[in-house]
C-alpha cells in the first residue's frame, strides 16, 4: 500500500473497477451474435461511438508522456491530438464508406479481396504481432502505473487488470466495450478538466498560470527540427500524416467501433465531432498535468520531476486532496483499460475472422461467437505472457515498437494506393510491402543513414532519424508500387466492386442488394409497432410514412427505440416489405423485435438508410 | 536541397511562422488533392443536402484549424518575420 493514497482515494478506485465491471456485464447480455461482438450490431448513433472514442484515443500512457511533454515543451504537446484534418476527406470519402459497404470486417480481409492471399497472409501476420504485442504493453504500462502510484508488484498489477477487462469485455465484446468506454470517456474528460482547473486554482488563478509559463511553452507547435525526440517537422510527416492513417486506417480496434455506427452518415458525423471538438478538449486533459508543473516552478517549486516519478503524478499529488486523488488514478485507469479492451476485441476479431474461419469453415454464427470469445482470452493471456518478457528485457519492448513504426508507412501506402488506385496491381501490392518495409528497416543502420538525410530537413541523427525514417519509407514505397504496377497486369475493375473509390457506388449497391435510394434521409415521429408473421428482416410501414419518408420498398430501413437518449442500443436494421393501410402502426417480425430488444408498449421511430 | 531551404527559411521566419506555413501547405496540397479525388470519383452525392454539408464541414474545418494556429501564433509572435 502506498501512502501517497488515502482510504477514500482506495475506495474511488475500487468502487470504479466495480462500476466498470458491472457495465460491461450489463450490456454484455445484448450481444447475441458475432456481429453484436465485433460491430455491436452496427446500430449506435453518432454521439456514442465518438464520444466512447475518446478514451480509446487516450491511450496508455497519454496521461504520464503528455504531461511530461507539456513540462518540456508547453502547449506545443497538443500538436498530436490537432493535425489529424488532413486526411478526413481520404477517411470520410474514401475509406470508411468501403469498409462499411463492404462489411470488411478486419484489415486483412481488405487486403485479400482488393489485392490477393499471400497479401493478406503477410498484413495478418503483422497485425497479429502488432495487436498481441501492443496488448502487452498495455498491461505492462498499467502495472508499471499501479507500482508507481500504489506500490502493487508489476505482474500482479498486470494480472488483476486483465482479469478485469476480460471479465466485462469476454460475453459483451464491441457491445461491452463500446459502453463502458463512453462511461471512461465521462471519467476521463471530467477528471482531466477537473485537475486544470484545480491545478490553475493552485497557481493562483489563470493570469498566474500563464505568465508562469515561459514564452517557449505559449506557442502551438514545436521547433522546427530540434531536439531530435520532439520537432515540428517529425510530429507533421510521422504523426500528422503517418500516424493518424495508421490510427484511423489500420487501427483494428478503431475500424471496429466506427463499423458500430447505423450508417455511414452518422460514421462522419462521429469522426468529424471527434477530430474537431473532442481531440483538441483530449489533448488539453493529457497535458495540463505538464504545464501546471512547469508554471509551479516559476513560483518556486522546489524540484525538477523525477525520471522515475512523471510529472503527472507529482503534480497530482500537490493540487488535488484525498478522493480526488483516487477519481484521477480511476480516469488515469479508464484511459489504460479502454485502450486495452479495444485491443482485445481487435485480436478476437483478427483471430475469428482472418485465422478461425479460415481454419474451421462453414460452422453456425453461435460456434464463432463462442470461438471469439476464447479469442479474447486467449490473447489477454498471450499479452499477460509478455509483461514478464517486456520487464527482465526493454530492448524487446523498443524493439517491437521501433519494427512496426518503420514498417507502418510502407503498409500505409499499399493501402492508400489500393484504395485510391484501381490500377495498382495485386503484385505490386505484395512486393512494394515486402521491399518498401525491408529497405526502410535496413536504414537502420548508421552506414544507411545519408539515404534518410536528403529528406531530413535539417533534422540531427542524434536518435536515429525516429520521425524521417517514415519519410523516407513513404517515397520508397510509393515508387515501388508504381513501378512493380506499370509492368504487371492489374485486375479489371469489375473485379473490385466497391474496393476502391473508383468502384465505390458499386459497393454501395451490393451492399443494399439493390439501387440506393438518394433522397434526403428523414426520421419519422414515434410510432407504435406489432408483430405478424412477414420475413424476419423485413418492416412494413404505413403508406402515408412511406410517402412522407420518401421511403420504396426494398429500401434500407432503421427502427429504433423512441428515447434517443438510448443511442441507439435497442434498434434493428430491416427491409421495406410492401407498405400497409394501418395508420401509425409499424408492423414487425417477433425475431426483429427480439433482435432489437424492443419492448413491446414502447414506440419506435424509422429512419430511411439507403 | 531541402536542407537549404530549411536553413533560408529559418532566417527569415520564426519557428512557429515556418512550421504554420509548412503544415497548411503540404497538408493542404494532401487535404485538398484528396477532396478533389473523391468529388471527382464521384464519392459525393450532390443531390443529397447530408452529403453537400460534409464537403462545407471538411473545408470549414481545414480553415477552422488553419486559423486558430495563426491567431495563437500572431497573439504570441506578432506578424510573420523574423
Amino acid at each position: 500500500m502506498s501512502d501517497s493514497l488515502h482510504t477514500l482515494d482506495y475506495t474511488v478506485i475500487i468502487l470504479y473497477f466495480a462500476a466498470i465491471v458491472a457495465c460491461g456485464i450489463y450490456f454484455g447480455r445484448y450481444t447475441k451474435s458475432t456481429a453484436d461482438f465485433f460491430f455491436g450490431g452496427q446500430r449506435f448513433v453518432w454521439w456514442l461511438v465518438a464520444a466512447s472514442c475518446i478514451a480509446t484515443l487516450v491511450g496508455s500512457y497519454s496521461f504520464i508522456n503528455y504531461s511530461d511533454l507539456g513540462y518540456d515543451s508547453g502547449l506545443a504537446s497538443m500538436t498530436y491530438y490537432t493535425n489529424d484534418w488532413f486526411i478526413m476527406p481520404l477517411f470520410l470519402l474514401g475509406w470508411f464508406p468501403i469498409i462499411y459497404f463492404n462489411r470488411i470486417s478486419t484489415i486483412p480481409e481488405y487486403f485479400e479481396r482488393r489485392f490477393d492471399r499471400r497479401t493478406r497472409f503477410m498484413v495478418l501476420i503483422l497485425i497479429v504481432l502488432y495487436l498481441v504485442g501492443y496488448i502487452g504493453m498495455n498491461l505492462q504500462t498499467i502495472a508499471v502505473v499501479l507500482n508507481r502510484v500504489i506500490g502493487m508488484p508489476i505482474l500482479l498489477g498486470a494480472v488483476i487488470v486483465a482479469i478485469i477487462s476480460l471479465a466485462y469485455m469476454h460475453s459483451g465484446g464491441q457491445m461491452s466495450v463500446l459502453m463502458t468506454d463512453l462511461f471512461q470517456s465521462m471519467i476521463l474528460l471530467v477528471a482531466g478538466i477537473g485537475i486544470f482547473i484545480l491545478g490553475i486554482h493552485h497557481v493562483g488563478g489563470w493570469d498566474a498560470f500563464w505568465n508562469g509559463l515561459p514564452a517557449t511553452h505559449k506557442v502551438p507547435f514545436p521547433q522546427f527540427n530540434e531536439p531530435a525526440n520532439f520537432h515540428f517537422i517529425g510530429t507533421f510527416w510521422g504523426d500528422a500524416l503517418s500516424g493518424t492513417v495508421a490510427f484511423f486506417f489500420i487501427n483494428q480496434g478503431i475500424i471496429l467501433r466506427f463499423l458500430s455506427v447505423k450508417s455511414v452518415h452518422d460514421g462522419r458525423k462521429a469522426m468529424i465531432v471527434m477530430v474537431l471538438v473532442l481531440m483538441p478538449i483530449a489533448a488539453i486533459v493529457v497535458s495540463n498535468g505538464g504545464w501546471v508543473g512547469k508554471s509551479m516552478q516559476t513560483y518556486g517549486w522546489p524540484e525538477a520531476p523525477e525520471k522515475a516519478k512523471s510529472v503527472f503524478v507529482m503534480v497530482m499529488q500537490i493540487i488535488t486532496q484525498p478522493g480526488v486523488f483516487g477519481l484521477v488514478i480511476a480516469a488515469l485507469l479508464a484511459a489504460l483499460m479502454s485502450t486495452l479492451d479495444t485491443l482485445i476485441n481487435a485480436v478476437s476479431a483478427v483471430g475469428v475472422n482472418d485465422i478461425w474461419k479460415a481454419v474451421v469453415p462453414g460452422k453456425d454464427d453461435k460456434y464463432y461467437l463462442h470461438a471469439a470469445r476464447l479469442a479474447a482470452v486467449g490473447a489477454t493471456l498471450l499479452g499477460l505472457v509478455l509483461v514478464p518478457i517486456f520487464e527482465l528485457d526493454d530492448q524487446i519492448y523498443t524493439a517491437h515498437s521501433k519494427f512496426f513504426t518503420t514498417i507502418l508507412p510502407s503498409l500505409i501506402v499499399v493501402l492508400l494506393m489500393g484504395v485510391l488506385w484501381s490500377r495498382f496491381t495485386s503484385a505490386a501490392a505484395f512486393w512494394a510491402l515486402l521491399l518498401g518495409s525491408i529497405l526502410t528497416l535496413v536504414t537502420h543502420h548508421k552506414s544507411l543513414y545519408f539515404l534518410i538525410e536528403p529528406l531530413a530537413h535539417g533534422v540531427p541523427p542524434d536518435k536515429g532519424y525516429i520521425y524521417m525514417r517514415g519519410l523516407f519509407g513513404t517515397l520508397v514505397t510509393v515508387v515501388l508500387g508504381v513501378g512493380i504496377t506499370l509492368f504487371t497486369k492489374p485486375r479489371p475493375k469489375s473485379d473490385l466492386p466497391g474496393l476502391c473509390i473508383a468502384t465505390l457506388s458499386e459497393g454501395m449497391r451490393l451492399f443494399k442488394g439493390g439501387e440506393p435510394n438518394r433522397s434526403e434521409p428523414k426520421t419519422s415521429s414515434p410510432l407504435q409497432f406489432r408483430t405478424d408473421a412477414i420475413g424476419a428482416d423485413r418492416v412494413r410501414l404505413p403508406v402515408e410514412l412511406m410517402d412522407e419518408l420518401s421511403i420504396q420498398e426494398g429500401d434500407l430501413i432503421y427502427v429504433s427505440d423512441a428515447r434517443r437518449w438510448l443511442g441507439g442500443l435497442r434498434s434493428v436494421h430491416l427491409k421495406a416489405d410492401a407498405p400497409h393501410q394501418e395508420t401509425g402502426v409499424v408492423i414487425l417480425h417477433d425475431e426483429a423485435v427480439d433482435r432489437a430488444n424492443f419492448s413491446i408498449e414502447l414506440p419506435v421511430t424509422v429512419e430511411k438508410i439507403l | 536541397m531541402i536542407d537549404q531551404f530549411v536553413v533560408f527559411a529559418r532566417t527569415v521566419l520564426s519557428d512557429n511562422w515556418f512550421a504554420w506555413f509548412y503544415q497548411y501547405l503540404f497538408g493542404g496540397l494532401f487535404f485538398f488533392s484528396s477532396l478533389w479525388l473523391a468529388l471527382r470519383a464521384g464519392m459525393v452525392y450532390k443531390g443529397l443536402r447530408a452529403d453537400r454539408r460534409i464537403i462545407w464541414v471538411l473545408v470549414a474545418g481545414f480553415f477552422l484549424f488553419a486559423g486558430i494556429h495563426l491567431i495563437w501564433i500572431y497573439s504570441v509572435e506578432g506578424f510573420p518575420g523574423k
